[in-house]
């Protein structure tokens, strides 16, 4: 398979907190994955580092790789354009923009026909969704845009349970059919143990063994 | 309306379209951008003597002058702007602290080198750009450059509007820029169209503004600075009130030409009709609902530790002194004034609040020491105090950027409405019976410093530490965990201004009189940069930046603007201040 996501070595520091120790993560296309662990398990911070978003911290280390590039300098501009979309967990749509235009913006118009929910919200401003759906529309605009690396901070977060299954059936289904590479941060295992090829413990910052599907 | 009042109208229209095109610009980078170009006076200035340079002492006709400097020199400038300052602090979610501090690094430093290149005598030789004359409208003699200058206006606003209204992927990085460039989408090039369309506005303001006045570069500077009300007026987002306010104000100031009044009251409507965007500035800060930049960073907690190192930077400084000449005396005089006044931006720290008013009430407190002559030093503090208490009211529960804007604006109020007023100034200024010697005088005030640096230790350190760490992490978490949020800020702007206001006083009993100039707006903004530069919280750092601007100063005047612009631009690259953290470990 060809590795879509390649890091090694990363340790990152708030202050003079390590809250990552020498993480080592390999994503390859087609594959849906997900870094589990408890609340302060360093999942957030993994998945901002790799999308060049850990600006706040105080010291990073490691090397990472996307297509088989060297991309650790890299901005996170720079990052998005070769292919890899990041969904942060907090700010993750265009407020002032309706629902249509967030996913116009992204080019993921297709997402209405899958989710009806939001076709029925389409001209209302993001800035006044329910949290849910706020999340919806975040995980929609990625998982129907134009990445081919998905990174998305906790998609289930706020939704109704039905709903929460749909979206990562459709995140597994984006990766086994459109080939893409798909990492979730997701703090319960068996929520996600179903529909997931590979889980990626994460444990106070270390990397624990992977677990394959 | 009168045949005269209709006159004046058509008058203010000029100035409001140079106004309307300057809050056009700074709308222009803000809402592609998210950062408030505060440099965009200075570069307005800059553009203006540059094109004054091309048509007076290259020869080049006028429109090739103005050509070069809107079409070519600004874009350029722009575009460095954005590469090599404010694209790279973006880059990295730098704070609306980092980001002004920038802003006023960049408009110190042009002020500096125009300074430099085209010295600091008054100018009134600006060749105007559009032609003279007039023609008669309904009955109303009209400017011919009027039609010309509301065709510009007209252009950049419907410009700006198509621009904003094109497509949803603009709008979106308009929206969040930070959440655009996670979706792919071309940020940092919608970036670069905002900054060179600011820096193209700022320029050709300043060419159309410099011909109406008697100007020297600090001057142009703040006069198309104080434009920014027009902007915050218009909330930093409707480029049609933005125009509204513009042609408002001036042609209410206009009008008031006709008003005359005598004595105190015909001095304070003078100052009024020409300090008229100063009020609309200060009114708009009070008046219009929060806007925030949303860049926004963590913020770093601050140190609770506490270190012996600038007490053993004020004993060096007294030993140093002793064996001063007379004259190198007196300037040292204005180091332990200077480093109270950058203190006070560490108590504001603490609490995690912003103020670009600093140097207005050190000049409170240099008015406090002259009007009460002798120990009028001790009640400075009370006075500082309470003008700080009155000018935070009305913008309590404002933060970051709005916060900033509406102490500036204060600042500029009390600068134009009270120092510069012979009315309000004391003649000169005592100092207390036992320290009329310089040296006298020089070691009371390293023990008022050293006092000040006590009150900062019990103040992170103390009962009260907690409650104010927990403000600047969260005001909403502090609300919700019973803190009283608005006392305690505005206990916090208390003491700040308190300290700001001795340090003033000191400076002033220093020099034994009362000095405007000192107390400026302009002289604010090159300490707040100055004490961001070295860093908030880092006590040695601020004394030593004091140590270092007076010295400077002494040597070359207005060097200090310079240094402290290069410093804002290259320190918190280097984060020498994180380096000496590690190495020494925390100070207080």
């Amino acid at each position: 398979m060809r590795s879509a996501l390649w890091c090694d070595g990363v340790r990152v520091r708030y202050g003079g907190i390590e809250v990552l120790h020498d993480v080592r993560l390999a994503l390859a296309y087609g594959t849906f994955s997900a870094l589990v662990g408890p609340n302060g398990a360093g999942k957030t911070t993994l998945l901002d580092w790799c999308a060049g978003a850990a600006t706040d911290a105080s010291a990073t280390e490691g090397r990472l790789r996307l297509n088989g590039r060297e991309a650790t300098t890299w901005s996170a501009a720079r990052r998005a354009i070769t292919g890899l979309r990041y969904v942060p967990f907090e700010r993750n749509v265009f407020p002032a923009l309706s629902v249509l235009d967030n996913l116009r913006a992204c080019a993921a118009t297709d997402a209405l026909s899958r989710f009806p929910e939001l076709e029925a919200l389409a001209a209302r401003p993001a800035a006044v969704l329910s949290g849910g759906e706020r999340q919806l529309l975040a995980v929609a605009s990625a998982m129907f845009g134009r990445g081919s690396i998905l990174l998305i901070d906790e998609p289930t977060h706020g939704l109704a349970p039905a709903l929460a299954d749909r979206v990562l059936e459709d995140l597994a289904r984006a990766a086994r059919e459109d080939g893409r590479a798909v990492l979730i941060a997701e703090p319960q295992p068996d929520r996600v143990e179903s529909f997931a090829d590979f889980l990626w413990p994460l444990d106070r910052g270390a990397r624990l063994p992977v677990v394959g599907a | 309306m009168s045949g005269g009042a209709a006159d004046l109208a058509v008058a203010g229209l000029g100035t409001g379209a140079a106004a309307a095109l300057a809050g056009l610009g700074v709308l222009a980078t803000y809402r592609v951008t998210g950062v408030l170009n505060v440099a965009f006076g200075a570069i307005g200035m800059f553009g203006a003597y540059l094109e004054r340079s091309l048509v007076r002492d290259a020869h080049l006709p006028v429109y090739a002058g103005a050509l070069i400097v809107v079409c070519f020199f600004a874009p350029l400038l722009g575009l460095c702007l954005e590469a090599a300052v404010f694209g790279p602090l973006q880059a990295r979610a730098a704070d609306v602290a980092q980001l002004l501090t920038a802003g006023f690094g960049v408009t110190v430093l042009l002020v500096g080198i125009a300074t430099a290149v085209w010295g600091t005598e008054a100018r009134t030789d600006a060749p105007s750009l559009l032609p003279g004359g007039t023609m008669r409208i309904g009955g109303v003699d009209v400017p011919t450059a009027v039609p010309i200058e509301l065709a510009l206006v007209l252009a950049v606003a419907l410009g700006l509007a198509w621009f904003s209204r094109s497509g949803p992927a603009i709008r979106a990085v308009i929206d969040d820029r930070r959440l655009a460039e996670f979706a792919g989408l071309p940020a940092r090039r919608l970036s670069r169209i905002g900054w060179v369309a600011g820096t193209m506005l700022a320029t050709l303001t300043g060419v159309l503004l410099a011909p109406q006045l008697r100007f020297d570069p600090p001057a142009l500077t703040l006069v198309i600075f104080e434009t920014l009300g027009v902007a915050i007026a218009a909330r930093l987002r409707s480029a049609s009130l933005a125009i509204l306010f513009a042609f408002g104000t001036a042609i209410i100031q206009a009008e008031l030409t006709a008003v005359h009044l005598t004595g105190a009251a015909g001095s304070v409507l003078d100052a009024v009709r020409s300090n008229l965007f100063v009020v609309l500035l200060l009114l708009a800060t009070w008046f219009t609902p929060a806007f925030t930049a949303p860049v926004t960073a963590r913020q770093r907690p601050p140190s609770r530790s506490i270190s012996i190192a600038p007490f053993v930077l004020l004993v060096a400084l007294g030993v140093v002194c002793w064996n001063l000449r007379a004259v190198d005396l007196r300037t040292a005089l204005t180091i332990p004034a200077l480093a109270l006044v950058l203190l006070s931006f560490r108590v504001l720290n603490s609490a995690g609040l912003l103020s670009l008013g600093q140097a207005a009430l050190a000049g409170i407190g240099a008015l406090a020491a002259g009007w009460a002559s002798g120990w009028g030093i001790l009640g400075a503090p009370l006075a500082g105090a309470a003008v700080a208490v009155v000018l935070a009211l009305p913008v309590l529960r404002q933060a970051g950027l709005h916060l900033a804007v509406a102490t500036l604006a204060a600042a500029t109020a009390l600068s134009s409405f009270l120092f510069d007023q012979p009315l309000f100034t004391p003649s000169s200024v005592a100092r207390p019976g036992f320290a009329q010697a310089d040296r006298a005088f020089l070691y009371f005030e390293l023990c008022l410093v050293a006092l000040a640096l006590l009150c900062l230790t019990a103040l992170v350190r103390g009962p009260g530490a907690l409650r104010l760490s927990a403000l600047r992490d969260s005001e909403i978490a502090a609300r919700t965990a019973g803190i009283a949020v608005d006392r305690e800020r505005l206990a916090v702007f208390a003491g700040a201004g308190a300290m700001a206001a001795l340090g003033g006083a000191l400076w002033a009993s220093g020099d034994q009189v009362f000095d405007p100039t000192a107390f400026e707006p302009a002289q604010g903004l090159i300490w707040f940069a100055a004490a961001a530069a070295v860093g908030f919280a880092d006590s040695t750092a601020l004394i030593a930046a004091a140590i270092v601007i007076v010295v400077a100063d002494s040597y070359v005047a207005g060097a200090s603007a310079i240094l402290v612009g290069v410093a804002t631009l290259v320190l918190p690259r280097l984060r020498w201040t994180e380096v000496a953290r590690h190495a020494f470990g925390p100070m207080v």
